[in-house]
C-alpha cells in the first residue's frame, strides 16, 4: 500500500514572514508538513527570504528527532514568491544550485534597492537577467495589491530614470519588445512549471481546463499546488484577522478581502492525489520538479574576509603578532601562565579558522580608539584573554577566572559572538566606517523581527474586531509593562466586556494565537554581517528606515543557525558619560597624565564606602531603586562584588528565589553549602566547583548551565539548546521537554526537588535577561569607573552625565539636585555664560560648599572643586546648530537682546526659549522683561534690519510698560516649564507652610523619625515604578526641598488609591517608616493627591506664610479633590493678586468659583513635568 | 472622546467625571489609567454640529439672523427685535427658560452691545443669563481673563508671560508695544469688545425675502391643525406676493416645537406660483408622508412659512432642463410608494460579503445613501467569458432538498426539489463558501461543518439550479445537508 | 462588464507544438470580435429607433420587435418560470438599449434609461427573489433595475400600467404567478395605448404554476411560450448560460414560429442557440469530468 501512496510537495507556501499574509509560522509549516507525509515542502514568501532559515532550522530539528514520525523522506527547499509589478503573474522560484541562489538574492536584492521599505519592485525583465539556474512556477495570476502598486510607482518615479519608469503600471500587453513571458519560458526551457490551483471558486472545472489547454498551449508540465496560507485549516480566523490588520478594516467590513473558505492549507498526498484528478500527472509533476533542486541553506558556507593584514602571511599569523603585542602592552613582561592561556586561545582559534573575525574586530576596536570613542566588549568575549589583549575588552579573565571554552568551543561549532559598546553619540561613526571599509556590497545590518506582543496583539485584534478605540486601549492598559501575560478573563470582565460573548471569546484566543506573530523587519540595533564576497548573493538586502543603513533580511538567530558570523556594534549612553567625565577631567583639573578608563585607580576605598550607602544616583547599572536597596545589604568591597552585583539583580535570579539565599550567605546568616547527589552519581563536591565564587547559589548564566551538565547530566550541546530554547521558547514551544528532563535528571542523580525546580525557573529567567559572568564583568567595570567619577569628582560626573542626557533612570533635576547636594555649585543657564553642553567653571572662593548632611562622611573624599554652568541643552526647544553661534560669537560678550539678536541671527523663535528659560539675567533683565524684549524685536523677515527700523524699535522709546513682576513662585514654575528644573527653589518649599500646618513631616527629617512611625509625607513624585519582578508592589519616589523619599504601596492599596498613585503629582502619604540595613522607606497606608496645590505656587510670594492667611474663598460645592481629599481641598487661598480683584470677587462669588475653577485646573496641569514611569 | 494630536483625549465631560479630577483634553490612556471604570464615549462631532445647527434653527424665532459661533454657541443680532419679546431682559430669561425645558442643564448666555463682549460674557462671566446695561461693558469686562478676548491660545499664553493676564492689563496700558508684539488683532479684538469698532455677524441662513408666521399660545396638536394653519399663511403669502408682483419659486415651512426642536419643510414648485391653494399644496403630500417622523409629542407653538427664492412671476418660464427625467421618476416612485407603501419599491444594492444571501440587498428606492458597505461592484467573481456563475432567482430561504452524490464533495447527480425528481445532465462546481467564523461560537462545532460547497446543476430538461451541500463528509458528528438556493434562467 | 485581464502569454509565437487533443480556443479574441462589430453599430446608429430586438427564428426570417409595444410571456411549465422571466426581461433590456440607440440619435448625452420590474409578490413568493449578482452575469445592470412588489395582482397591473405612462423608464416587466384576473381586453387595451403615448415597452411574464393554461388575450403585440433548454457544454462539461425554446404564438401581422435561442450577455442579444460555440470545438468530443466515485457505504438519500 505504501508504495501507492502518491508522493506529493507543496511549493507554493506563504508564510507569516510575508508579513500579515501568512497564517502560520515556517515551524508549523514544516511540523505539518512532516505530520502529513508531504514528500517536500518549499517555502516561498512574497519577494522576501525571511522566512526561509526559520524553516531550515525547524526541518533539521525534525529531521534530529528520533521520535515521531519518519521524515526522511521530507524534502526541503527554499524558495521565493516573485509579485512582480508590471503585471505579470507571481512566479514561484527556486535556485537549482548556489550560484543561482545567489542570482535570486541579488534579484530581491535590486527590487528591494527600487522600492520603498517593506515592499519590491520587480519586473519579469529583472527576473529575465537572474533567471539562470532558478526553476519557475507560474502562477494564475498576480497577487500585488494595488496600493502596493501605487505605493512602488509612487517611488519609482523618484529614484528611478524616466526610461525605466515605462515598465510598470502597463496593463495592455507590451509591444516595444519588453519581454513576456512566453520569452521566459524560451529563454528558461525545461525549468518552468504551471501552476494549477485545486480552485473552490465559482467555476473550478472550467478553471483547471482551462489550466490544462494554457499548459498544453505553452507546452509547460502543470504543476499542482496548494497556494498554501496556512497549516491547518483552523488557521483560517487569525488568517482573517491578520488581513484585516494589513487592510485596516474590520472583519465586517473586510467582505470578499477575505479567503472564501479555508482551503488554503497544507493538505495530505491522498487528498491532492483526489483534488487533481482532473489535471493528470501535476502531483506527480511536483517530484520531478524538485529532483533538480540541488541547493540547501547549509551551502551558504559562510566565507568571512580575509583581513589581508599589513605585511603578513595569513590572518592566523597576523592575530598571534597583534595578541602579543597587546599582551606586552596589558602585562609587560608577559608571565608564563597568561602565555600559555592565550596559546591555547590562539591554537583553538586556528583550529576553527575564525582568525579573521577576530581581526575585523580589532580593526574596529582600533579604529574606534583612533577617533577618541570609548568602546569595550561585552558579553561572552570577555572570557577570552586574546580579546583582552587585543583591547576589544577591558577585563582579564585571568583575574577573574574566566573560561575560554564559554566562549568558543569545538564542540558546540557556534560561531563566537562579540558585542562591542561604543560611546552612543558617536556610534554612527563606527558604522560608517565598516561600511566605508567593506562596502554596502559585503556589510550589511542584521534585521530584527518585531514581533506582537501581548499589548500590541489586543491592539491590532480589537480594531479588527470593531471595538471601540477606546475598549481597545482599555483592554491593552490592562496588561501592564512587559508581560507575555495573555489578556485574562477577569480583566475583561472588570471592562464591562463579557469573556463568554462569541466575539469576545474569539478576540482572547486570537490575541493569544497572534502574539509571537512577526509584524515586520526592523534593524537590530547593530549586528553587522560582513562577507568576504558579495554579500547581496548570501542574503538580500533592504534599506532600513535610516538613511545611510542597509539591512539585511535575517535576524541574529537564523545568522546563528545558518553558522554567519556577525560583530554587534553597540550603542551605550554610559561610555558617553565616562567620555566626558575624562575630557571634563582633563580639562579643568590638568592632571599629569591624561586619565583613561584603564588608569582610574582601583580598588579606591572611598568609592566602595559611596556604593555602600547607596549613593548611586545617576551611575551605571546600580542605579536602580532595586539595585539601590540591595547596595547597603550586599555591601560591595570589591570589584568581584560588582560583578555580583551587577548580574543579582536580573530576573533570572530572582525567578530562581536566588537572590535572598545570596544575600543571607554573604551577610553571614546562613551556612554556605553545596547540593550533592547520592553519592553513586558523583563526586559530592561536583557542584562546589560550579558554584564556589558565589557561595552556592547560581547567579551567572553559564553556572545554570553548568548545573544542567554537571547536576542533570546534560550533554553541552543539549545544554546550550536549552538555553536556545528559552530564548525563542514561545515560537517552538519545545521547553516543556526540558524542563522535565532537568529537573527529572538531578532528582535521579539525588538532588533536593526543590532545589531542581529553582535551577531551572532560574535558567527560564535567564533566557531572555540571563547575565553570564564575563558580561558582568565588563559592565561592572563600567560601575566601578562611574563611581570613580562621582565620589571623587561630582562636579564632573553631573556635569558629563546632563550633556549625555538622555539616559538612565534620572531626570536633569535629579542629576542636579544630586550635585548640590554633593557640594557642587550650580550656576544656571545665561546667554553671557552658558555653551550648548554643560560646563565647569572656575568655584567662587567666597561661596563655600555644603554637603548634604547625608553625604557628610564624604567630606573628605571629594577631589572636584568647580563650579557646574547649566548649558543651552536643557532649554526645551532649542536647537544645537543655532544655539552654538551664541558661543562662537560671544566675544567679550553681548550688551542687549538686541545686540544678541544682531550678532547671533538667531530665529525670534529661540531667543523667546531663551528668554522664557530666563537666560538674560546677566544683562540685568528679569525673565518677564526680557521676554517683552524679545517680543519686541521687530518682526521684519529682512535680517540686516533697517536702521530706521532700528531705532524706532529701541525699548527706550517706547512707552513703559510697566509690567508686573514675577512672583518667586511663578518664576519656579517657568522654571521647571521651560528647563525642567530650577535652581531658584523647590516648588515645595513655597507650599511647606501648609504642609507643615498639615503635619507633613519634610523628608530630611525622616532620619530622626524611630522605625515602625507613622509619618506624612509630600512630594513631587519623580518616578514610579512597578517592576515585573515584584508582584505589583509600587515604588514611588517623592521629592520635596530638603530631599527624596522612597514610598512602597502594596497592591492591596492600589485599586483604592489608583487615581492618587497614577495621577498625582504632589502627592502626601501616609504610611509607616520601615528602615532595614540602611535603606528607608515610607509603606504607604493613604495616600492623597494634593497636585492642585501646585496651581498655588505661581501666586506665592517670597513668603509663603503671610499669604496662607490671605482671603480664603470658600469654594461652593464643586469640588475638584477625590474622596480621599478629606477637607484640605475645600479650603482654597485665593489666588487674588491685587485688592481690586479681591473686592470685585467679593461682590460677585460666582464669577471667582468660576474663574478657580478653570483656571487652577490649567495650571496645575502644566506647571511641573509628570513623574517617570517605569514598569 | 476624540484623537487631538495623534492621540485619544478625553474631549468633553460629564459634571461626575469633572468631578473626579478629569479634563478635557486630557489623554484617554491616562484618565483610563487613574479610573479603569470610566465610561466612555467617541466623540461625535458631525452630531455637535447638528445639534447647534438646530439649536441656531430653533433661535430663529428671535430674529432671522442667527449664526453659529464656533462648536459651541449661538450668537443672535436682536437689534430692533427685543421690544417684540417684552424687553431684552425678557428675551434673555425666555431663550434661557425654554433652553432649561429642553435639557440643556446650565445654559449661559449674555446680552451686550457688541457681539465679542456678548461672546466673552457669556463664556466666563457668571453662569445664567446676563444683560450688559448699554455702557456697562468696560465693567463688566475689564476682570475677565485676557481669554475672554476669543484669541488664539498661543496670543493668550503668549500675553499671560507678559504678565498680563486679565483684560483690564491690557485695557490700561499702552496700546502701541502690546500691538507691536502680538499683532493688532489683540488689540482690534478689544477695542471690538469695548465697543470702539462695529462688526456684524454672519446669520447661518439668509434671511428669506418673504416671511409669515403664526405664533401659538397653546400649542397645536394635530396635523389637521398644522395643515389649516398652513392653508392660512398661504394665503397670506399669496397676498404678500401679489402685492409684490412675485411667484414663488421655492418654499420652506418651519414647525418649531415646544421642546426646541424644528422641522423645516422645504418645497420647491416647478413653475413660480403665488396661488394660496398651489402653495399649499405642495405641503399637503409632504406633511401626510411625514407623519411619524415628525412626532407631534407636545405640539407646536410656533409656524412660519417662508419664501426662500422668489422670481418675477412674468419672467417666469416652464423649464425642461436635464433633471426632468429624474423627477418624473421621483414622482413615479412617489405615486408607487403612496399606494403600495414605500418599502414596496426597491433598488438593489451589492454588499461586500461572500455568503449569497449577504451579498445583495435590496433598499427602498428612495433612499439616497448607501445603507452598507457597497461592494465596488456586481458580481466581480466572474472571469472572462465563464458563464453566470450566479442564479437570477434567489430562494429568500434555501429550501432542503434530497439528493445523490459523491462523496466526499462531489457535485450532485439527482436531487429532489418540491417533489420532482431531477436528473443532473451536466454540472459545475463545488464553489466553496465559509461561513463568516466570527459569529459563530468558538466552542461550537468547527466552523467547517458550516462550509457551504455551491454546485450549478442543469437537469435533463435543460433547467439550471443553484444547490449547496452544507458541511463536509468526515468533519462533524452530523452528515451534511443539502439545499436548494437558486434558480439560473 | 467583462474585465479585460492582459493576456500575459503573448500568444505571437507559440515556441511549443499544440496538443493536438486540446487545440487552442481563443474565445477572448472572439468577444473582441464581437465587441468591436457591437460598437461599430452602434456608432453608426445602425440600429433604427423604435426596433427593440431582432430574432433569427429556426430556418426563418429575421424577425424585429419595436418599441413602446405589449408583449406577453408565459413559462410553458412551473419549471420553467426562471427562462420565462429571464426571456421577459432580456425584452425589456433589449427594449431600454434601443431606445437608448434611438437616443442618441437624437440628442446627445443619453444615459441608460431605467427598467422597472413589477412583481406579484403572492404569485412570485415561490419562485424567489431576483439576484443582483445573477442579474449582473446576465448583462442586466442591477443599478438600473428598480423593482416593486405588489400584494395583489390587481395592485400590480396598476403599478404596470403607472410605469408604462412613465416615459423616464426604459421598459416594464411585470411578473406574475398566473394570469391576473383583471387582465382582459380592455385592460390589455389600455396598456397598450399607454405604450404608444410613452414609447416604453411592456412585457407581462406569467412565471408561476400557471403558465401553461394562461390565456393571455389581448392586444398584446406579441405572445411567446418559454421554455429552458439544455444549454452547450462547457469546457469541463459544465452548464453554461441562458438557453431556451421561444415559440411565438401570436403575432401581430405574422405567422407563429419557433426559435431556439442563447443569451449572449456580452451583447446583450439572443444568438441561435449553438452559435456561441467557439470555433474549433466543434467536433472535438466534451471533455468528461470523472466523478469521484460514490461510496458504497452511504445510503442513497434519492431515489
Amino acid at each position: 500500500m505504501a508504495e501507492r501512496r502518491p508522493a506529493y510537495a507543496e511549493l507554493a507556501v506563504t508564510t507569516n514572514f510575508s508579513f500579515l499574509r501568512g497564517g502560520s509560522h515556517p515551524e508549523e509549516i514544516m511540523a505539518r508538513a512532516a505530520e502529513l507525509g508531504l514528500a517536500g515542502i518549499g517555502i516561498a514568501d512574497r519577494n522576501s527570504l525571511a522566512g526561509v532559515v526559520r524553516a531550515h532550522a525547524a526541518w533539521r530539528a525534525w529531521q534530529d528527532r528520533t521520535d515521531g514520525p519518519s521524515t526522511a523522506r521530507l524534502r526541503y527547499a527554499p524558495g521565493c514568491r516573485l509579485v512582480l509589478c508590471d503585471g505579470t503573474p507571481d512566479l514561484i522560484v527556486y535556485p537549482e544550485d548556489r550560484a543561482a541562489y545567489g542570482r535570486l538574492t541579488r534579484l530581491l536584492t535590486l527590487g528591494n534597492a527600487h522600492a520603498p521599505k517593506g515592499l519590491c519592485r520587480l519586473t519579469l525583465s529583472d527576473v529575465m537577467a537572474h533567471a539562470e539556474g532558478l526553476r519557475f512556477i507560474i502562477m494564475p495570476a498576480s497577487t500585488l495589491e494595488a496600493d502596493e502598486r501605487a505605493e512602488i510607482d509612487a517611488h519609482a518615479r523618484k529614484v528611478l530614470p524616466e526610461p525605466e519608469l515605462g515598465r510598470t503600471g502597463q496593463t495592455e500587453p507590451p509591444a516595444d519588445g519588453r519581454p513576456t513571458l512566453a520569452d521566459l519560458i524560451r529563454q528558461a526551457k525545461g525549468r518552468v512549471w504551471l501552476a494549477v490551483t485545486a480552485g473552490f471558486g465559482s467555476s473550478p472545472r472550467h478553471r483547471m481546463l482551462e489550466r490544462r489547454r494554457l499548459a498544453a498551449r505553452l507546452g509547460l508540465p502543470l504543476l499542482a499546488v496548494g497556494d498554501v496560507l496556512m497549516h491547518v485549516a483552523g488557521r483560517k480566523p487569525l488568517q482573517d484577522v491578520l488581513s484585516c490588520i494589513r487592510l485596516g478594516l474590520g472583519l465586517d467590513q473586510a467582505g470578499r478581502l477575505l479567503e472564501a473558505n479555508a482551503e488554503r492549507h497544507l493538505k495530505a498526498p491522498a487528498e491532492m492525489a483526489r483534488l487533481f484528478a482532473a489535471a493528470p500527472g501535476s502531483v506527480a509533476e511536483t517530484q520531478r520538479f524538485l529532483a533538480g533542486l540541488g541547493f540547501s541553506l547549509d551551502q551558504l558556507s559562510y566565507d568571512y574576509p580575509e583581513e589581508v593584514r599589513e605585511g603578513f602571511s595569513d590572518p592566523q599569523a597576523a592575530l598571534e603578532h597583534f595578541t602579543l603585542a597587546g599582551a606586552r602592552e596589558r602585562y609587560g613582561e608577559v608571565p608564563p601562565g597568561i602565555s600559555a592561556i592565550l596559546r591555547h586561545e590562539l591554537a583553538l582559534i586556528a583550529g576553527l579558522n575564525y582568525a579573521a573575525y577576530f581581526l575585523t574586530v580589532h580593526d574596529i576596536v582600533r579604529f574606534a580608539r583612533s577617533r577618541g570613542i570609548l568602546c569595550q566588549g561585552r558579553g561572552s568575549a570577555a572570557n577570552s584573554s586574546v580579546c583582552f589583549c587585543l583591547g576589544i575588552t577591558e577585563v582579564d579573565p585571568t583575574r577573574h577566572d574566566l573560561l575560554f571554552e564559554r566562549f568558543i568551543s569545538v564542540e558546540r561549532r557556534e560561531p563566537p559572538d562579540i558585542d562591542v559598546d561604543f560611546e552612543h553619540e558617536r556610534r554612527e561613526e563606527v558604522m560608517q566606517y565598516i561600511y566605508a571599509r567593506y562596502g554596502r556590497a559585503r556589510a550589511g545590518l542584521a534585521a530584527s523581527v518585531i514581533t506582537y506582543g501581548a499589548r500590541s496583539a489586543v491592539r491590532e485584534v480589537g480594531k479588527v474586531f470593531g471595538l471601540s478605540a477606546d475598549m481597545v486601549g482599555a483592554l491593552s492598559g490592562s496588561i501592564w509593562g512587559w508581560s507575555d501575560a495573555a489578556l485574562k478573563a477577569g480583566d475583561v470582565r472588570r471592562l464591562g466586556l463579557d469573556p463568554a460573548d462569541t466575539r469576545i471569546a474569539h478576540l482572547l484566543q486570537l490575541c493569544t494565537e497572534l502574539s509571537g506573530f512577526p509584524r515586520h523587519l526592523s534593524q537590530h540595533v547593530g549586528g553587522f554581517v560582513i562577507t568576504r564576497t558579495r554579500l547581496d548573493e548570501v542574503i538580500p538586502i533592504q534599506n532600513a528606515a535610516m538613511t545611510g543603513r542597509t539591512v539585511v533580511e535575517w535576524d541574529k538567530d537564523d545568522l546563528d543557525t545558518l553558522g554567519i558570523l556577525k560583530i554587534d556594534v553597540l550603542a551605550l549612553g554610559m561610555l558617553s558619560c565616562l567620555r566626558g567625565c575624562l575630557d571634563l577631567h582633563d580639562l579643568y583639573y590638568k592632571p599629569a597624565n591624561r586619565l583613561m578608563l584603564s588608569t582610574i585607580p582601583a580598588e579606591d576605598k572611598a568609592v566602595y564606602r559611596m556604593i555602600r550607602r547607596a549613593d548611586t544616583l545617576g551611575v551605571f547599572q546600580i542605579e536602580s531603586r532595586a539595585q539601590m536597596s540591595m547596595l547597603p545589604r550586599m555591601k560591595p568591597a570589591t570589584f568581584y562584588d560588582l560583578v555580583i552585583e551587577v548580574a543579582i539583580v536580573r530576573p533570572g535570579p530572582i525567578q530562581g528565589d536566588m537572590v535572598h539565599p545570596y544575600l543571607r550567605r554573604r551577610q553571614g546568616l546562613e551556612q554556605v553549602s553545596f547540593p550533592s547527589p547520592s553519592p553513586e552519581h558523583g563526586r559530592p563536591d561536583e557542584l562546589e566547583r560550579v558554584l564556589g565564587k558565589t557561595l552556592g547559589v547560581p547567579l551567572f548564566q553559564e553556572q545554570a548551565m553548568r548545573i544542567a551538565i554537571v547536576a542533570a547530566g546534560f550533554t553541552p550541546g543539549e545544554a546550550d539548546r536549552l538555553r536556545r530554547a528559552m530564548a525563542t521558547f514561545r515560537r517552538v514551544g519545545t521547553i516543556g521537554t526540558f524542563a522535565t528532563k532537568m529537573v527529572e535528571g538531578m532528582v535521579r542523580r539525588g538532588y533536593d526537588r526543590d532545589f531542581a525546580e529553582r535551577c531551572f525557573r532560574q535558567i527560564e529567567g535567564f533566557g531572555e535577561y540571563g547575565f553570564p559572568e564575563s558580561h558582568a564583568a565588563s559592565f561592572a567595570l563600567l560601575v566601578y569607573a562611574s563611581c570613580w567619577f562621582k565620589c571623587r569628582y561630582p562636579d564632573v560626573f553631573a556635569c558629563a552625565l546632563l550633556n549625555a542626557q538622555p539616559m538612565g533612570f534620572y531626570a536633569p533635576s535629579q542629576i542636579v539636585r544630586d550635585a548640590r547636594e554633593h557640594g557642587v555649585a550650580l550656576r544656571p543657564v545665561d546667554i553671557n555664560h552658558s555653551c550648548w553642553d554643560c560646563t565647569l567653571e572656575t568655584p567662587d572662593p567666597a561661596v563655600r560648599t555644603v554637603l548634604h548632611p547625608s553625604h557628610r562622611d564624604m567630606a573628605a573624599d571629594i577631589i572636584g572643586t568647580h563650579a557646574l554652568r547649566l548649558g543651552f541643552r536643557q532649554v526645551k526647544g532649542l536647537s544645537r546648530e543655532e544655539l552654538v553661534r551664541i558661543e562662537e560669537r560671544r566675544g567679550a560678550g553681548y550688551d542687549s537682546v538686541r545686540d544678541l539678536w544682531l550678532r547671533t541671527q538667531l530665529p525670534r523663535q529661540a531667543m523667546e526659549r531663551l528668554a522664557e528659560a530666563d537666560a538674560f539675567r546677566s544683562l540685568g533683565l528679569s525673565r518677564r522683561d526680557a521676554h517683552w524684549a524679545v517680543k519686541g524685536l521687530r518682526r521684519s523677515g529682512d535680517k540686516d534690519d533697517l536702521p530706521l527700523f532700528a531705532a524706532a524699535s529701541q525699548p527706550s522709546l517706547e512707552a513703559d510698560m510697566n509690567l508686573p513682576a514675577m512672583l518667586p513662585g511663578h518664576e519656579v514654575v517657568e522654571d521647571y516649564a521651560h528647563l525642567s528644573l530650577s535652581l531658584k527653589a523647590h516648588p515645595v518649599s513655597f507650599l511647606r507652610p501648609r504642609l507643615a500646618a498639615l503635619g507633613v513631616t519634610p523628608h530630611d527629617r525622616l532620619l530622626d523619625v524611630r522605625n515602625g512611625a507613622r509619618v506624612t509625607i509630600a512630594g513631587l513624585v519623580l518616578v514610579r515604578q512597578r517592576p515585573g519582578t515584584a508582584k505589583g508592589v509600587i515604588f514611588m519616589t517623592l521629592e520635596d526641598e530638603t530631599g527624596i523619599a522612597n514610598v512602597i504601596v502594596w497592591p492591596s492599596l492600589f485599586e483604592r488609591f489608583r487615581p492618587v498613585i497614577l495621577g498625582g503629582r504632589l502627592t502626601a502619604v501616609t504610611g509607616r517608616v520601615q528602615r532595614e540595613a540602611g535603606v528607608m522607606h515610607v509603606v504607604a497606608d493613604r495616600l492623597e493627591d494634593f497636585s492642585g496645590f501646585l496651581a498655588e505656587i505661581a501666586h506665592a510670594g517670597p513668603l509663603a506664610g503671610s499669604l496662607a492667611r490671605a482671603d480664603e474663598v470658600k469654594r461652593p460645592g464643586n469640588d475638584a479633590r477625590g474622596p480621599g481629599g478629606r477637607g484640605i481641598g475645600a479650603r482654597r487661598i485665593s489666588f487674588a493678586k491685587t485688592l481690586a480683584i479681591q473686592s470685585l470677587l467679593r461682590e460677585e462669588p460666582t464669577l471667582a468659583a468660576d474663574m478657580a475653577a478653570t483656571q487652577e485646573r490649567d495650571q496645575a496641569r502644566h506647571v511641573m513635568p509628570k513623574g517617570r514611569n517605569f514598569h | 472622546m476624540a484623537r487631538i494630536k495623534g492621540a485619544l483625549r478625553l474631549s468633553a465631560l460629564e459634571p461626575a467625571a469633572k468631578a473626579l479630577g478629569l479634563h478635557a483634553g486630557q489623554a484617554l490612556a491616562d484618565a483610563r489609567a487613574l479610573h479603569p471604570g470610566l465610561r466612555i464615549a467617541d466623540a461625535d462631532d458631525a452630531a455637535d454640529a447638528r445639534m447647534i445647527t438646530a439649536i441656531a434653527d430653533w433661535a430663529r424665532r428671535y430674529t432671522p439672523l442667527a449664526a453659529i459661533d464656533g462648536a459651541d454657541g449661538v450668537v443672535l443680532d436682536v437689534t430692533g427685535c427685543a421690544h417684540l419679546f417684552g424687553g431684552e431682559v425678557a428675551l434673555m430669561a425666555d431663550a434661557l427658560r425654554r433652553l432649561a425645558v429642553q435639557g440643556f442643564s446650565h445654559p449661559r448666555g449674555a446680552l451686550a452691545g457688541t457681539p465679542e463682549a456678548a461672546w466673552a460674557l457669556a463664556r466666563f462671566g457668571s453662569v445664567g443669563g446676563r444683560v450688559c446695561p448699554p455702557g456697562g461693558e468696560e465693567a463688566a469686562l475689564r476682570p475677565l481673563p485676557v481669554a475672554a478676548l476669543g484669541l488664539p491660545p498661543e496670543l493668550v499664553s503668549g500675553l499671560k508671560v507678559a504678565g498680563l493676564d486679565r483684560i483690564e492689563d491690557l485695557w490700561l496700558r499702552p496700546r502701541a508695544p502690546i500691538a507691536a508684539r502680538f499683532g493688532r488683532q489683540v488689540i482690534a479684538r478689544l477695542e471690538a469688545a469695548f465697543g470702539l469698532t462695529r462688526s456684524a455677524i454672519t446669520p447661518r441662513l439668509e434671511a428669506p425675502p418673504y416671511v409669515t408666521e403664526r405664533c401659538f399660545f397653546d400649542p397645536i396638536l394635530t396635523t389637521d391643525a398644522i395643515m389649516r394653519c398652513i392653508n392660512r399663511l398661504c394665503a397670506e403669502m399669496g397676498r404678500l406676493l401679489e402685492r409684490h408682483g412675485d411667484g414663488a419659486r421655492r418654499l420652506e415651512v418651519m414647525l418649531f416645537r415646544v421642546d426646541g426642536a424644528v422641522f423645516r419643510i422645504k418645497a420647491g414648485a416647478s413653475r413660480p406660483t403665488r396661488t394660496p391653494d398651489a402653495m399649499a399644496a405642495l405641503f399637503d403630500e409632504k406633511l401626510k408622508l411625514g407623519d411619524d417622523e415628525r412626532d407631534i409629542a407636545f405640539g407646536f407653538d410656533l409656524l412660519r412659512l417662508s419664501v426662500l427664492e422668489a422670481v418675477r412671476l412674468d419672467e417666469a418660464a416652464p423649464s425642461l432642463d436635464a433633471t426632468a427625467g429624474a423627477e418624473d421618476m421621483a414622482r413615479l416612485i412617489d405615486r408607487l410608494g403612496a399606494r403600495l407603501g414605500e418599502h414596496a419599491v426597491q433598488r438593489l444594492q451589492p454588499v461586500d460579503a461572500h455568503l449569497p444571501e449577504a451579498a445583495a440587498i435590496t433598499i427602498p428606492a428612495g433612499a439616497d445613501e448607501p445603507i452598507r458597505r457597497v461592494m465596488p461592484g456586481w458580481n466581480p467573481t466572474r472571469v472572462g467569458d465563464e458563464p453566470p456563475d450566479r442564479p437570477l432567482l434567489l430562494l429568500s430561504r434555501p429550501e432542503a432538498i434530497e439528493t445523490l452524490a459523491s462523496v466526499p464533495d462531489g457535485p450532485p447527480l439527482r436531487f429532489r426539489w418540491r417533489r420532482a425528481l431531477h436528473d443532473v445532465a451536466q454540472v459545475e462546481g463545488p464553489e466553496r463558501l465559509s461561513t463568516p467564523w466570527w459569529t459563530l461560537s468558538p466552542d461550537a462545532p468547527p466552523a467547517q461543518s458550516r462550509t457551504r460547497d455551491y454546485f450549478r446543476a442543469e437537469d435533463r430538461q435543460g433547467r439550471r439550479f443553484w444547490l449547496y451541500r452544507e458541511g463536509l463528509y468526515g468533519q462533524g458528528a452530523l452528515p451534511p445537508r443539502w439545499f436548494m438556493h437558486g434558480l439560473f434562467g | 462588464m467583462v474585465l479585460m485581464v492582459p493576456d500575459p502569454f503573448t500568444l505571437a509565437e507559440p515556441s511549443v507544438g499544440n496538443d493536438p487533443v486540446l487545440p487552442a480556443a481563443d474565445t477572448v479574441a472572439d468577444l473582441q470580435v464581437l465587441r468591436r462589430m457591437v460598437a461599430g453599430l452602434e456608432a453608426a446608429d445602425c440600429l433604427p429607433a423604435g426596433r427593440a430586438a431582432r430574432f433569427h427564428p429556426v430556418g426563418g426570417a429575421e424577425l424585429s420587435l419595436r418599441c413602446g409595444a405589449l408583449h406577453a410571456v408565459a413559462a410553458q411549465e412551473a419549471g420553467d418560470g426562471a427562462a420565462a422571466l429571464a426571456f421577459a426581461l432580456a425584452l425589456g433590456w433589449m427594449a431600454s438599449s434601443a431606445v437608448l440607440a434611438g437616443a442618441r440619435a437624437a440628442r446627445a448625452p443619453a444615459q441608460a434609461r431605467p427598467v422597472l420590474l413589477v412583481l406579484e409578490a403572492q404569485g412570485c413568493r415561490e419562485a424567489g427573489e431576483p439576484y443582483g449578482h445573477g442579474l449582473a452575469a446576465l448583462g442586466f445592470d442591477p443599478g438600473r433595475l428598480l423593482i416593486v412588489r405588489a400584494q395583489r395582482p390587481c395592485e400590480a397591473l396598476w403599478a404596470f400600467e403607472e410605469g408604462l405612462r412613465c416615459a423616464t423608464l426604459g421598459a416594464v416587466v411585470a411578473a406574475f404567478g398566473r394570469c391576473p384576473r383583471g387582465y382582459d381586453l380592455t385592460a390589455s387595451r389600455r396598456l397598450v395605448l399607454a405604450t404608444r403615448a410613452s414609447g416604453v415597452s411592456g412585457c407581462l411574464a406569467v412565471i408561476g404554476e400557471g403558465g401553461a393554461q394562461a390565456r393571455l388575450a389581448g392586444a398584446a403585440e406579441t405572445r411567446w411560450r418559454i421554455a429552458a433548454q439544455p444549454s452547450r457544454a462547457g469546457l469541463a462539461g459544465e452548464p453554461t448560460g441562458l438557453a431556451l425554446r421561444a415559440d411565438l404564438l401570436r403575432r401581430r401581422g405574422g405567422l407563429p414560429c419557433q426559435f431556439d435561442l442563447e443569451w449572449n450577455h456580452d451583447t446583450g442579444q439572443f444568438i441561435a442557440h449553438g452559435a456561441g460555440q467557439a470555433p474549433g470545438h466543434e467536433g472535438r468530443p466534451p471533455l468528461s469530468v470523472p466523478l469521484a466515485a460514490a461510496s458504497a457505504d452511504r445510503p442513497v438519500e434519492a431515489a
